[in-house]
């Protein structure tokens, strides 16, 4: 693996009493496209805020680029695009106005990529002239993501980019997400509540849990490998299974989480009254972050 | 405590939970000027040796029910006017009889506490009116603006507006009883229109009503308000001439700027300042046409009048930022990656330096603007000193909030707003002190002290601004 082009170690983030982000450590390497997974109010803004300085951590350090975040150069900000879980977008221009506006603070901008994302994702000439407030959300939604692709970034950091768009929408964004983005080998970190859309898209998955990456691989690995065991309590060993990522248990029967099982699973598969079932993305969910 | 009074506390805490603590720092600032003025008043007063103790009481009676006049017209009623929505006012059992309750008490605690306060209760119709017309204001009445434009210009505007023969009726000492009058059936008219029942005309109304009422308690309000007027629409299409420009420049500070919107920009006082001086030229040509040197002595009068109320603009002149600075963080998110933003130092001296040029000049042209109004409508030398002074004091005060860690806990806050009512108190107290030594008046004194204060206290805050983490996204999108 190349140098990670995100680099954070030991971020901690409190808010008042609440520790958001605890201690996090985790890498990105140039390439990638991982989506980060999360319950509501588990902190995925956050860190990606922190991640890009917006906020400042209580702890630890953040390097984009190999640079500080604190101190990026200005060429380095010029290969960052960001979309907001809000799209905070000069409401009071009309998207043509705030298009201008952007334009004329990057080095690069590729106005050709602009016009034909406008006039795909249905711009018009009327949406065009028209102030952002008074825009849908999608609509919004949608302008926001083409601001963000315009200058061609070489991170594009996507807050739950598609929360407000349509099955049509959510459709035409992944595919130019594939199209123009990921296949120009831009690393990128999505976040989304959408699971279908990671699958297709994101070929790494991190789960946060506790201020911290709880579980992390490539999508169809921790797909293959993931299994719920569910086990007669008195049949499961004491010690940690291998691949082990979290055990419950309800009056008699527990319920194993396994990541890449090993053969204490494969064992314990043969014992009386022991299920080994595969998992969906949404099964792994929440499992591993309830 | 019985149910009543569980019901008006309970009342009381909902509606003025729904601000958001800012209206209530600008309650404070308002109050403190208010007060400072009011002291410098006294001050004066002490000196020559005319003060005893009932004035010291109602001086005080009188900042206490200015400060309760405040929070009750710009705090309670508009958030007493969200909670009776129209649902609400038909279904909610005693919430609507309540509100009617405490605003009529409201009312006539801070009437009564005014006029004793003037020390004229020969004036109480006035005040009654006067204070009514503010909380239908804060309650988003289309036409209170206008009626107290009208009502506190009505001594003079009825001697100039008005044939001889009802000038006596309208505004001498009849008009006072005809006002005591009418101020119940007004007071009546006025708390049912805040508090309607329900009813078609109700939920017509309500939803431009609520905008209205967002301007004072700034929940859910836009981030740019809709230009409205000819002075909205030409501050309009000069911002966007200037954004043009400032795009083919790509001048790093002027961009910077543009994150907060029109609102924070410079071009949203041309309109003002236009309409000021269109208003005082005409006033200019109707004293000169059609009445003579009596009107024009009227008008010098109440030239003690005018500045302290002019004056408000010059002092709220840099508030924009700080609120265009709460309420823009996504956009200055956006502009922080920017390559144009510059390193956390580099950005905060383009941000400092652009917001100071920009209020220092916007001081200045208020100023001049205004003292040419004065002059247009023939104030006197004295007068236009005095407002000289004032506008000293008020943008030494504006200018406080203006610099400092946007990231931490810059701009206005409660505290900042007690100290600069207080530094404006020590100023106005040396500038008359001063003035008694040298055996002058106060105001050229006024005019100075403010000006060096200013220039320290901004050496101060750009260096402290200097050494913040950066300005941008402010408050760190909390």
């Amino acid at each position: 693996m190349s140098a990670a082009i995100v680099r954070m170690s030991s971020i901690s983030k409190w808010f008042g009493s609440q520790r958001v982000l605890a201690g996090l450590d985790w890498q990105i390497a140039p390439g990638q496209v991982v989506g980060l997974l999360g319950r509501n109010g588990a902190g995925k803004s956050t860190l990606l805020e922190c991640m890009l300085g917006l906020r400042d951590a209580d702890g630890g350090s953040v390097a984009l680029f190999d640079e500080d975040v604190a101190g990026l150069s200005d060429e380095a900000r010029g290969r960052i695009g960001y979309v907001p879980q809000r799209t905070d977008l000069f409401d009071w221009l009309t998207p043509v106005q705030m298009l201008d506006y952007f334009q004329a603070m990057y080095p690069r901008w590729n106005r050709a990529k602009v016009d034909g994302l406008l006039s795909r994702w249905g711009f018009g000439p009327h949406l065009l002239g028209k102030p952002i407030k008074r825009l849908s959300g999608g609509e919004q939604q949608r302008l926001a993501i083409i601001r963000a692709l315009a200058h061609e970034p070489d991170l594009l950091i996507l807050d739950e980019p598609v929360s407000s768009l349509d099955p049509v929408g959510r459709r035409e964004f992944l595919r130019e997400l594939v199209e123009q983005v990921i296949e120009r080998g831009t690393t990128v970190v999505f976040s989304t509540h959408i699971l279908s859309d990671l699958e297709r898209v994101a070929f790494d998955l991190a789960f946060l849990k506790d201020g911290r990456i709880a579980l992390q691989g490539q999508t169809d690995a921790l797909l293959e490998g993931a299994r719920r065991i569910v086990v007669p309590a008195a049949a499961l060993p004491g010690a940690p299974l291998a691949g082990e990522v979290r055990r419950r248990q309800q009056g008699g029967v527990a319920s194993v989480i396994v990541q890449a099982p090993g053969d204490d699973v494969a064992r314990l598969a043969r014992e009386p009254g022991v299920r080994v079932e595969p998992m969906t993305l949404e099964d792994l969910f929440i499992e591993v972050t309830q | 405590m019985n149910a009543a009074l569980r019901d008006y506390r309970i009342i009381w805490r909902t509606a003025t939970a729904q601000e958001q603590g800012r209206t209530l720092r600008t309650m404070s600032l308002v109050a403190g000027a208010g007060g400072a003025c009011v002291a410098i008043l006294f001050a004066d007063g002490a000196l020559a040796g005319n003060l005893d103790g009932i004035d010291v009481l109602r001086f005080l009676v009188g900042v206490v029910a200015l400060w309760q006049l405040l929070v009750w017209a710009f705090v309670f009623v508009p958030g007493s006017i969200r909670m009776n929505s129209p649902v609400n006012a038909t279904l909610l059992p005693r919430q609507r009889r309540r509100l009617i309750q405490m605003t009529a008490a409201s009312w006539l605690c801070v009437t009564l506490g005014l006029a004793f306060g003037i020390g004229a209760w020969a004036a109480l119709p006035v005040v009654a009116l006067g204070t009514l017309g503010l909380a239908l204001l804060g309650g988003g009445n289309r036409l209170a603006p206008g009626l107290l434009v009208v009502g506190g210009n009505w001594a003079w505007l009825s001697q100039v507006l008005l044939p001889p023969a009802w000038q006596g009726v309208m505004a001498g000492s009849a008009a006072m009883p005809m006002l005591g009058v009418l101020t119940l059936p007004a007071a009546a008219w006025g708390v049912r229109w805040l508090y309607p029942a329900g009813g078609d005309a109700y939920l017509e109304r309500r939803a431009t009503q609520l905008k209205r009422v967002s301007n004072f308690d700034q929940c859910g309000a836009d981030k740019q308000p809709v230009p409205e007027g000819m002075a909205g629409r030409g501050n309009r299409s000069l911002y966007l001439f200037a954004l043009r420009g400032d795009q083919r420049r790509a001048d790093p500070g002027a961009m910077l700027m543009h994150a907060l919107g029109p609102t924070a920009h410079w071009t949203t006082w041309t309109g003002a300042i236009v309409t000021m001086l269109l208003v005082g030229g005409a006033v200019r040509i109707a004293l000169a046409s059609t009445y003579g040197t009596a009107v024009q002595t009227l008008v010098d009068n109440t030239m003690g009048f005018g500045p302290a109320m002019l004056v408000l603009i010059v002092l709220f002149s840099t508030s924009q930022y700080g609120q265009q600075l709460r309420r823009t963080r996504g956009e200055q998110a956006l502009l922080r990656l920017t390559p144009l933003a510059g390193d956390t130092a580099l950005l905060n001296r383009r941000l400092a330096a652009r917001m100071l040029r920009q209020a220092l000049a916007i001081w200045a042209v208020l100023t001049v603007a205004v003292l040419a109004v004065l002059f247009l409508i023939g104030g006197s030398q004295a007068a236009l000193l005095r407002q000289l002074a004032m506008s000293s004091l008020a943008g030494q005060v504006a200018m406080m909030g203006l610099l400092g860690d946007y990231a931490g806990d810059g701009g206005w806050n409660l505290e900042l707003a007690l100290r600069a009512a207080a530094l404006a108190a020590v100023q106005a107290l040396a500038a008359v002190g001063v003035g008694a030594l040298t055996g002058t008046t106060p105001w050229p004194w006024l005019v100075a002290i403010p000006l060096v204060v200013c220039g320290g206290l901004l050496r101060r805050d750009w260096h402290r601004m200097l050494v913040a983490p950066p300005a941008f996204p402010a408050g760190r999108m909390a």
